[in-house]
């Protein structure tokens, strides 16, 4: 008897300490006060203890977004893209981890317009572009891949990261654009005292190629090599409608991170990419080259004490692009040597701010503030917009093993985006009609003001004597803006996890 | 601590917020007492300035303001400018005067524009300047057509081209041993290459030399009456719907080379065949990229070719030595001249800037279509003469509805 | 802890020296000489100038000539000119002459910094 009641106390502990072991595990991986130190991640040394057990997740998602009206008309309206995913993170040794990540999605954006390639975000202003534009396919491939090990003070690590994408359209302007991104990080960090330090550094590698076809026979018009603010290469806009990107680029970055639970934490990153444009004809004939520099600081404090998380982190990021024009000369046999490059396009923006996190027992507070700016200039004929405004922002999350089967994740986010100056300088005198709307349609939306709503639940149902657990996550995001449209997004994702 | 935190948190973001958030809305200078100078030519005397508008326009605002009338200041005309924002304007102006050149009274009207002009507190005036030029009155080249169309089915048609001649004169003249040109080189960037010789300051390099035959006083032409050159003067409404009827042309172009041309010879009087670069049939440019010209011939046929054949070459980058070979028609026998060519890919003058200074786009780019079935037309003014001043971007325009289209 | 300093601070400094410089030498003062031939002298030009940037299609126009020259502030870059008028010059024969006047060119550089210097051949109208 007395040995059958040491056995059952045995096992209730030891499930205690199971349930105990996996709910720590559900609350590290999924908690809002990851957002202390999530940044570290980027240096690949610090994941052999970015979380407590191993984790294996496989699933489909969809991610679906619509605007009553484009906020910006380079990303159309909206965008629904279905995929599949799956991440590992496989503790291998007490001392080693490898972490991947695998991606393929199939999607679609809805009305996009003065925008003829992938990658938008990354290659802006000098893109190809049409003012019809219309509706595009979008296929992503993305594999990623890591290791990382410790010995003594010391980790090491290093990740591998695979895009693979295609943009096109099935009707004229058809527009196809092909992506390659090869990113290459490695990293190291020491056990300092109580803090770990850690310096990593990324290199890479982009290509693109971009081309608009026309098989309507009466359809002859012509695409527009952008340059900023409303402007064109206007010398090579018309009938050359190849191109491609050629990019490369490194990243630093600097992190320290406290050994336990309490202590300083700092993040300094700076990185450097160019990607340059140029044409088919005319003997790979650069255009345009666009220079990007960003640079990031976050630092604060955290700490848990007597069950209460607390953290204040204030935060930096400056991401300054400048835009080289090379001015062609005269063509000799096809050729145009280049006459002279010319700095014609500017822009900064700046994000600074603060965010305090607190937590108890299964909920999770995190209040954030701050100011974010973005100028933009085209030097000659002078062009301006810029905008700043200040934000605040609040996010509260619920979580908890509601049964011994499941887990629930509960998470809800207002805040408000207020403009506090705007303004706009264009030479409307000299610009076309269509050119005037679409900046003028732009700028209309940069300096209004946003409110958002995002909620979103998943849940994690495992019962004990499963091998494999069951997630389910969806969340849905509004924003709101002051010129009197909306935008509405959808998140759904359905898998395994293990 | 964590109060030290706080503050800290807080200081920065105040710094922050002070350092970038400073919108500084400039209030723009004025421009008080501007003045815009007219400048009279030079080479005519007892000027009036009987028609005037004129207006500035800022390139930033766009706002556009009127200019007051002139006032005379010498032997040119002034304009007191309303006070204006400090910044970049383009200026417009029209108008008409009056003038004694070279003893005898004379008008003309005149239409000037100065873009991207700075007026500041510092820089408050500038000038603008009346160009007296006018080519001479005669036979003028009214309308080319060689889009070619296209048929119902959408397929290309390109065997209706025509061009029309008219006299701009008051004068009765003569069409006979007037030359049509077609130039030898493209004005595509892609044709641009280091002939030598460049015949180009004295001669146009020519592909196509047709001529209208006559002894002198055949063919007369009223003042403001026009003859059709067709290339085919056939009903081509007959093959394509959307064509023309060309049978009602004066001359017709057929390629009477004695050798192996494919060209047929309508009832419609043929050009005499001087020269062209292709011996089977002759299609002028539907991608309108060469310049078309005419001409009075001055020597016959056989001394013309004696004398003005030429055989241009230069060595391409591939070491390969390139040749053209055309003849060239002596600028002076040249009566007017339009330079073609594509909006986004006009490359260089294929003929001396002289003879035309500018160039009519027929279509945007290389891939467009939507110009078939349209010509390019001379303006008219206000008195229903043809403007000539030797520049097409100012004396033509393009995809106008073809004359012949009924 | 010092070497580690050192090693952050490097890394910095290089990746600052590594940031882009911009090419802001973006105006040039333009001066065109108009050219008469051998043996004529240009007295005075009475003529718009219009230069047209081969890769913005931006048009800055001036009237404002000097004898045979006129200065103006343009981008650095590649120009068509036109230039369109009267001029009055003394020519060969030392016969004092007025006259319409044309200078075209296509292509012209004008992309020095500081200063840019082009001569235009004058073709007579009348």
């Amino acid at each position: 008897m007395r040995r059958l009641l040491f056995f059952v106390v045995s096992c209730m502990v030891m499930l205690q300490v199971v349930a105990s072991e996996r709910d720590s595990a559900y609350v590290d991986r999924y908690s809002l006060w990851r957002g202390t130190t999530d940044v570290a991640l980027g240096n690949p040394a610090f994941m052999t203890r970015a979380y407590m057990k191993s984790d294996t997740q496989l699933g489909v998602r969809c991610d679906y977004r619509h605007q009553s009206d484009a906020f910006r008309l380079e990303d159309g309206t909206g965008m629904a893209l279905p995929g599949i995913f799956a991440n590992t993170y496989i503790r291998l040794t007490k001392s080693s981890v490898v972490w991947g990540e695998a991606l393929y999605s199939n999607g679609k954006h809805w009305d996009r317009e003065y925008n003829s390639v992938a990658d938008f975000d990354l290659l802006y202003p000098y893109v190809i572009a049409d003012s019809v534009g219309g509706d595009t396919h979008r296929e992503r491939y993305f594999f990623s891949g890591g290791y990382a090990a410790e010995r003594g003070r010391w980790q090491m690590g290093g990740v591998l990261k695979l895009r693979a994408e295609q943009e096109y359209r099935t009707y004229d302007p058809r527009m196809r654009s092909v992506v390659y991104d090869v990113s290459l990080t490695a990293g190291a960090a020491v056990t300092v005292g109580g803090y770990r330090l850690g310096l990593s550094a990324e290199g890479n590698i982009y290509r693109q190629t971009a081309d608009v076809d026309f098989y309507s026979e009466m359809n002859g018009m012509g695409e527009l090599q952008m340059t900023g603010l409303g402007t064109d290469y206007v010398r090579f806009s018309g009938s050359n409608r190849d191109i491609f990107y050629k990019g490369k680029g490194g990243t630093l970055a600097f992190d320290m991170l406290p050994s336990g639970d309490k202590g300083w934490l700092l993040h300094l990153r700076h990185g450097i990419n160019e990607y340059v444009r140029l044409l088919d004809e005319y003997n790979s004939m650069p255009l345009t080259t666009l220079y990007r520099q960003r640079s990031a600081l976050t630092a604060g404090w955290k700490g848990v004490a007597r069950g209460t998380e607390r953290a204040l982190l204030v935060h930096a990021v400056y991401d300054r692009r400048a835009g080289d024009e090379h001015v062609a000369g005269t063509a000799s046999g096809q050729e145009y040597p280049v006459l002279t490059d010319l700095t014609m396009y500017h822009e900064h923006r700046i994000d600074v701010g603060a965010t305090a996190f607190y937590g108890r027992g299964d909920w999770h507070l995190a209040l954030k503030a701050g100011y974010l700016s973005k100028r933009e200039r085209y030097e000659y004929v002078e062009r301006r917009m810029d905008y700043g405004r200040l934000y605040g922002e609040v996010t509260a999350q619920w979580l908890k093993r509601v049964r011994k089967d499941l887990c629930l994740n509960v998470c809800g986010k207002g805040g408000y985006q207020g403009k506090i100056s705007d303004r706009i300088v264009m030479p409307y005198a000299n610009m076309t009609l269509g050119r005037r709307d679409y900046i003028n349609h732009n700028y209309r939306y940069q300096r209004a003001s946003y409110a958002h709503v995002d909620v979103g639940i998943r849940a994690d149902f495992r019962p004990a004597k499963w091998r494999v657990g069951l997630f389910g996550q969806v969340a849905t995001a509004w924003k709101f803006c002051t010129e009197g449209e909306h935008e509405a997004g959808v998140r759904a994702a359905v898998g395994v996890v293990f | 601590m964590m109060r030290k935190g706080i503050l800290m948190g807080v200081v920065l973001m105040v710094a922050g917020v002070s350092l970038f958030s400073c919108s500084n809305e400039e209030v723009p200078a004025v421009v008080e007492n501007g003045e815009i100078k007219l400048e009279m030519p030079l080479n005519v005397s007892d000027v009036v300035l009987t028609d005037f508008e004129g207006t500035v326009t800022n390139v930033q605002s766009g706002v556009v303001t009127k200019l007051p009338a002139p006032v005379k200041s010498g032997d040119d005309y002034v304009i007191k400018v309303p006070t204006l924002a400090e910044g970049t304007y383009n200026i417009y102006t029209k108008g008409s005067i009056t003038f004694v050149k070279d003893g005898a009274d004379g008008s003309m009207g005149f239409e000037v524009t100065s873009k991207d002009v700075t007026l500041s507190e510092t820089s408050s005036s500038t000038k603008v300047v009346i160009n007296s030029f006018k080519a001479e009155s005669g036979f003028v080249l009214s309308e080319i057509c060689t889009t070619g169309t296209l048929n119902p089915q959408g397929k290309n048609y390109n065997y209706d081209a025509y061009f029309v001649i008219t006299n701009n004169s008051d004068k009765v003249l003569y069409a006979d041993s007037l030359l049509l040109i077609e130039s030898q080189y493209q004005s595509s960037s892609s044709g641009n290459n280091p002939w030598s010789p460049d015949v180009r300051p004295y001669a146009i390099p020519a592909g196509a030399v047709f001529m209208i035959p006559g002894n002198g006083t055949d063919h007369p032409v009223n003042p403001g009456e026009s003859i059709v050159i067709a290339n085919n003067a056939m009903d081509h409404t007959t093959v394509n719907e959307k064509s023309y009827d060309l049978t009602g042309a004066d001359f017709e172009v057929y390629l009477d080379n004695g050798g192996n041309s494919m060209d047929t010879d309508y009832e419609t009087p043929n050009m005499e065949y001087i020269w062209c670069y292709t011996q089977t049939i002759w299609l002028p440019s539907v991608q309108q990229n060469r310049s078309y010209a005419i001409a009075r011939m001055k020597e016959d046929k056989e001394t013309f070719l004696a004398n003005h054949s030429v055989t241009p070459t230069y060595v391409a980058s591939t070491g390969k030595t390139m040749e053209s070979k055309q003849v060239q028609i002596p600028n002076e026998w040249v009566l007017d001249a339009v330079n073609l060519g594509t909006e986004d890919d006009f490359g260089w003058y294929v003929i001396s800037y002289g003879l035309d200074a500018g160039f009519v786009a027929g279509r945007a780019n290389s891939k467009d279509t939507t110009q078939r079935g349209t010509s390019i037309k001379r303006k008219k003014d206000s008195d229903g003469k043809y403007i000539d001043t030797n520049n097409s971007t100012n004396d033509m325009e393009a995809r106008q509805e073809p004359s012949m289209k009924k | 802890m010092r070497w580690l300093l050192i090693l952050l601070v490097s890394c910095m400094a290089v990746t600052v020296c590594g940031c882009h410089q911009d090419n802001d030498e973006y105006m040039t003062v333009a001066t065109v000489r108009l050219d008469g031939g051998e043996g004529v002298r240009i007295e005075r030009v009475q003529a718009m100038a219009h230069f047209t940037n081969l890769n913005s299609r931006h048009v800055t126009s001036t009237a404002n000539f000097d004898g045979a020259e006129v200065q103006v502030v343009l981008l650095r870059g590649a120009y068509q000119v036109l230039v369109e008028g009267i001029l009055s010059y003394v020519d060969a024969d030392g016969k004092r002459m007025v006259r319409s006047f044309r200078a075209v060119s296509d292509y012209v550089e004008l992309a020095g910094i500081g200063t840019s210097q082009a001569k235009m051949d004058i073709i007579l109208l009348d």
